[in-house]
């Protein structure tokens, strides 16, 4: 609500204060305001991005015309449209970012602030090795800059370095207490099993996140959301939700993690009617294979199909960089594709650490009867003890297989207490196979 | 249905397909774990500090010190509006030995309460009547508490002098808060024990800068008019302390003179949030840890100009102490790039580095000299720089008709960098001292080093107020902001208020004649 107002009164000023916060951003932000220049220029950005129009757009290119051997007018635009991606899930924004930053990179190629930007695209584009190398030397020129440290922290979560990434965010924190680092806090709290830490931290970068930016605050409920449903805290995980779309209406992830919420309370009509808006603003792979479980569960089979050929279609169409494992665990689940599954999962951890990847690879090397590969895969996937249901289902199911049975048992049961219902479809087996077990 | 959806990522990939980009791979990322990267943390951003001796009637035994937090606050930004974050510690910090260590520091701490959770409509909703005629009106729905603490660093004591006080609302619009300075802006300025005063809430930005000054230096007016107020319409969050000068002294005495080893102190702002561990290596869980300083701000526009940017984070929580022991720092000082950026840009000479003149305005204080005259100081500094604002307590404060936007350099020694009023010009102060056109620099103490500005020499929004907390209420937020340029009525209110057109005539001293 607040956004809303807030931009439309913004609109009618943004051509007279986007020239002159623009020009600010050459040496310093308004009002003698004095952060990094990324924020300086996120400032001017967000002025810029509460307009819809090609206007918004227009000024920063003036700038760049103003100052065409200067990277400022390129970071402008790049912080343009990285936070329009965010706010409305179209990832293809980010391209233009990219473009951006590699015009910036041309007219000044040593300048920190593109290069900063351009590592935090490496990161949305989930190239989490040149991100964490262009980050390591970003770090050495400027030791004690808080931005540098979020790359690092990102880049070794995502690669599964952990030590790494908690000592980076240790130290993002100590320098720069704030919305950003709080949520990192959170994420790895989470990572490590540490709810109450977790729901702190998201509860404070929530409320620490800039008024002017909808959707930092709505990502931080949003990721609070998500905690409490992976504890089955199924009605503070709705508030939330509830909470996030207030501040940014529509925002996908919110209602997606609506949707799984509504599911796994078994309001399965209210959850397709949300999965649907959110997949039809922004088609994504999470929105789809929820839907596809309803309409399984439902017994709705060609609908459920259609939807997991639309997951096949979004990955085909994102090519092999991207993070691919969310089809495979599908395929997994559906018993289809398993060759092709564990040549994702395989590939995928050749790259990669993170307890997330060898979730993902335990599952296809179960299904394809690869007990051992899968048992020593899910350890690695449990070495955090990060409490997701779904990693304990698959732990139990694979103890099972190799004849552990009080451990699978414990697993099982501990997967269904912590969210008894964390899969539409999934939870049912995880219950009938401990029922097996007693 | 699903033809939609994949019309869309047709769509989508046409458009990706056109683009001109090539170092990465286009993608439509379907997991989004990445947590926000560039955001602002506005509610602990330092905007301004300003010390100087009150000019009210009857309070010239007394300092006020005020710090400014949240920039470029938009008027009309409700429901919810601008509030202190309860989250972030915020103080106001004197060093009185030029050890660059606070010796005394006030702190604010602010709660937020909720009369009525169950409305959109924030802070203010209909509990009563829709109107908030007064701070404790029940329509005033989200009203903030704060406390105040003196910590006196010496003997490590806590003092808190003031505490349930309530922040004004903000000025929402004639039908919600009417007559505001008079119901909730003046009742929001409370006595304290001691016989001072305190404020904290929204008030009009009064800090008046042409922004397109720093447009790579595409000055609009090089002069002290005809520039445009980019500030102008919006507002910011004061607090506002006024205290015994004897208060604020190393000896804990009103200084015998502007010599006296006890005459100057040192002053600053900060905020500061709390850290965390993020996992502990004994497995405990911890949750929220000590504050960390996260935003400084002593002399104005020093973060901006003079600080490189792989500083910035570091610099915004390093203690003043340890200001002169960076290398960086010293030498981003001795030799700042917006002056080399002057010389290259107006074609002017600047001084030659190492620039001891500006080490001296920011870093350990004016000596006494032979071009500021026997009673005037602001040194305070054990040889090592800190950066922080300077105020001689011991220098009556001038009277508000008789103030000089130039202050030191306009003559007027009560001025910056003699502390700081609300009412000097300090960005025509700093570009004049930046390109070397002051007294203290005489070889380029000449036009147009001497006469640099950027054409904004008053608030358009009107003179400041003759009491404490001197700025104006805020700007009401029932219309948007109009135009940066001003009304005609207010270029008539200027120039009533101040004689903005007249270029400066400096003496042989650089002072206005």
């Amino acid at each position: 609500m607040f956004q809303i107002i807030l931009s439309k009164r913004i609109r009618s000023i943004t051509v007279v204060l986007t020239v002159i916060i623009a020009a600010a951003t050459v040496f310093f932000s308004a009002c003698s305001t004095h952060r990094s220049d990324i924020e300086t220029t996120a400032k001017a950005a967000e002025i810029l991005i509460q307009d819809d129009g090609d206007a918004a757009v227009d000024q920063a290119i003036a700038l760049i015309n103003k100052v065409p051997d200067s990277a400022i007018g390129y970071d402008q635009l790049a912080v343009h449209y990285i936070k329009k991606a965010r706010q409305t899930g179209d990832f293809t924004l980010n391209e233009k970012a990219v473009s951006a930053i590699e015009k910036a990179l041309e007219v000044a190629p040593n300048d920190d602030n593109s290069r900063k930007l351009k590592a935090s695209l490496l990161l949305t584009y989930h190239k989490f090795d040149e991100a964490l190398g262009l980050g390591k030397e970003l770090n050495q020129a400027a030791p004690n800059d808080a931005f540098v440290y979020g790359i690092l922290t990102d880049a070794n979560v995502e690669l599964g370095n952990y030590d790494d990434a908690v000592a980076a965010a240790q130290r993002m924190v100590d320098l720069r207490p704030n919305s950003s680092s709080y949520a990192r806090v959170a994420h790895l709290r989470s990572l490590h099993g540490d709810m109450k830490g977790a729901v702190e931290a998201f509860k404070l970068a929530a409320r620490t996140a800039d008024p002017a930016d909808a959707e930092a605050q709505s990502w931080c409920l949003s990721q609070l959301g998500d905690e409490y449903w992976k504890y089955g805290k199924y009605a503070d995980a709705g508030r939330t939700y509830d909470e996030a779309l207030t501040i940014l209406p529509n925002y996908y992830l919110a209602l997606v993690g609506k949707g799984r919420n509504l599911a796994s309370q078994n309001d399965l009509t209210a959850a397709a009617q949300i999965l649907v808006t959110a997949t039809d603003r922004i088609p994504n792979v999470e929105g789809a294979i929820l839907l596809g479980n309803i309409y399984q569960k439902l017994g709705m089979n060609e609908k459920a199909k259609q939807q997991y050929d639309l997951v096949e279609v979004i990955e085909a169409k994102l090519g092999v960089n991207n993070d691919q494992k969310r089809l495979a665990l599908l395929w997994a689940d559906q018993e289809i594709n398993l060759e092709k599954a564990l040549e994702i999962t395989s590939r995928e951890s050749q790259m990669r650490k993170d307890v997330l990847t060898y979730d993902a690879l335990a599952w296809t090397l179960y299904r394809l009867g690869k007990f051992e590969d899968a048992e020593s895969a899910i350890s690695a996937a449990l070495r955090l003890k990060s409490n997701d249901a779904r990693t304990l289902f698959h732990a139990g199911m694979i103890q099972k297989a190799r004849g552990k049975r009080a451990e699978a048992k414990q697993s099982l049961s501990k997967a269904l207490k912590l969210n008894p219902e964390f899969d539409l479809l999934q939870s049912d087996i995880a219950r009938s196979n401990l029922l097996e077990l007693k | 249905m699903i033809n939609n959806i994949l019309r869309k990522i047709g769509c989508s990939f046409a458009a990706v397909a056109l683009g001109v980009s090539t170092f990465l791979v286009p993608v439509l990322a379907s997991s989004h774990a990445e947590a926000p990267l560039i955001s602002m943390d506005r509610f602990a951003d330092n905007t301004d500090t300003y010390a100087f001796r009150s000019v009210e009637a009857g309070r010239s035994g007394f300092v006020t010190l005020i710090a400014n937090y949240i920039p470029l606050q938009e008027p009309s930004a409700g429901p919810q509006w601008f509030r202190w974050d309860d989250s972030v510690l915020y103080e106001i910090k004197i060093d009185n030995t030029g050890d660059g260590i606070e010796d005394i520091k006030y702190q604010f701490r602010f709660t937020t309460q909720t009369v009525n959770s169950n409305t959109v409509l924030g802070q203010s909703t209909v509990n009563q009547d829709g109107v908030i005629s007064n701070l404790n009106d029940p329509d005033y729905n989200m009203p903030q508490t704060y406390t105040v603490t003196v910590v006196d660093m010496g003997s490590g004591k806590s003092r808190v002098v003031a505490s349930g006080l309530r922040t004004p609302p903000a000025n929402i619009g004639p039908r919600v808060t009417p007559n505001y300075e008079t119901n909730l802006g003046q009742p929001a300025v409370y006595n304290l024990r001691g016989g001072g005063k305190v404020f904290a809430g929204q008030r009009d930005e009064y800090f008046y800068i042409d922004l397109g000054v720093f447009d790579a230096l595409n000055l609009r007016s090089i002069g002290v008019s005809g520039g445009v107020d980019t500030t102008k319409g919006y507002n910011v969050s004061t607090l506002a302390i006024e205290v015994p000068i004897q208060s604020l002294t190393r000896t804990g005495a009103i200084p015998t003179g502007p010599t006296a080893s006890d005459a100057v102190i040192g002053v600053w702002a900060t905020s500061s949030r709390q850290t965390m561990r993020v996992i502990n290596a004994d497995g405990t869980r911890t949750q929220s840890g000590g504050f960390q300083q996260i935003s400084r701000l002593g002399n104005p526009l020093v973060n901006e100009l003079v600080i490189p940017l792989g500083l910035k984070d570091a610099f915004n929580s390093l203690s003043p102490q340890f200001d002169g022991t960076i290398p960086q720092v010293v030498q981003a000082v001795q030799d700042p790039e917006l002056s080399r950026l002057l010389a290259a840009v107006f074609g002017i000479t600047i001084p030659p580095p190492p620039r001891n003149d500006l080490v001296q305005i920011f870093g350990t204080g004016i000596p006494v000299n032979s071009t500021t005259g026997p009673n005037y100081t602001t040194f305070l500094s054990d040889g090592v720089a800190h950066e922080y604002l300077r105020l001689n307590v011991a220098i009556p404060p001038t009277a508000i008709g008789s103030q000089n936007r130039l202050g030191l350099l306009g003559g007027d020694v009560a001025g910056f960098p003699n502390g700081r009023r609300v009412f000097d010009d300090v960005t025509d102060i700093e570009l004049r001292a930046l390109a070397g056109g002051t007294p203290f620099t005489p070889a380029q103490n000449i036009a147009p080093n001497n006469a640099l500005g950027d054409g904004v020499s008053f608030n358009p929004e009107g003179p400041l107020l003759t009491r404490f907390p001197y700025l104006l209420p805020p700007n009401q937020g029932n219309q948007p902001r109009t135009s940066n340029q001003l009304r005609p009525e207010e270029q008539e209110n200027a120039r009533a208020t101040h004689d903005f057109t007249k270029i400066p005539v400096v003496d042989q001293n650089g002072f206005l004649k």
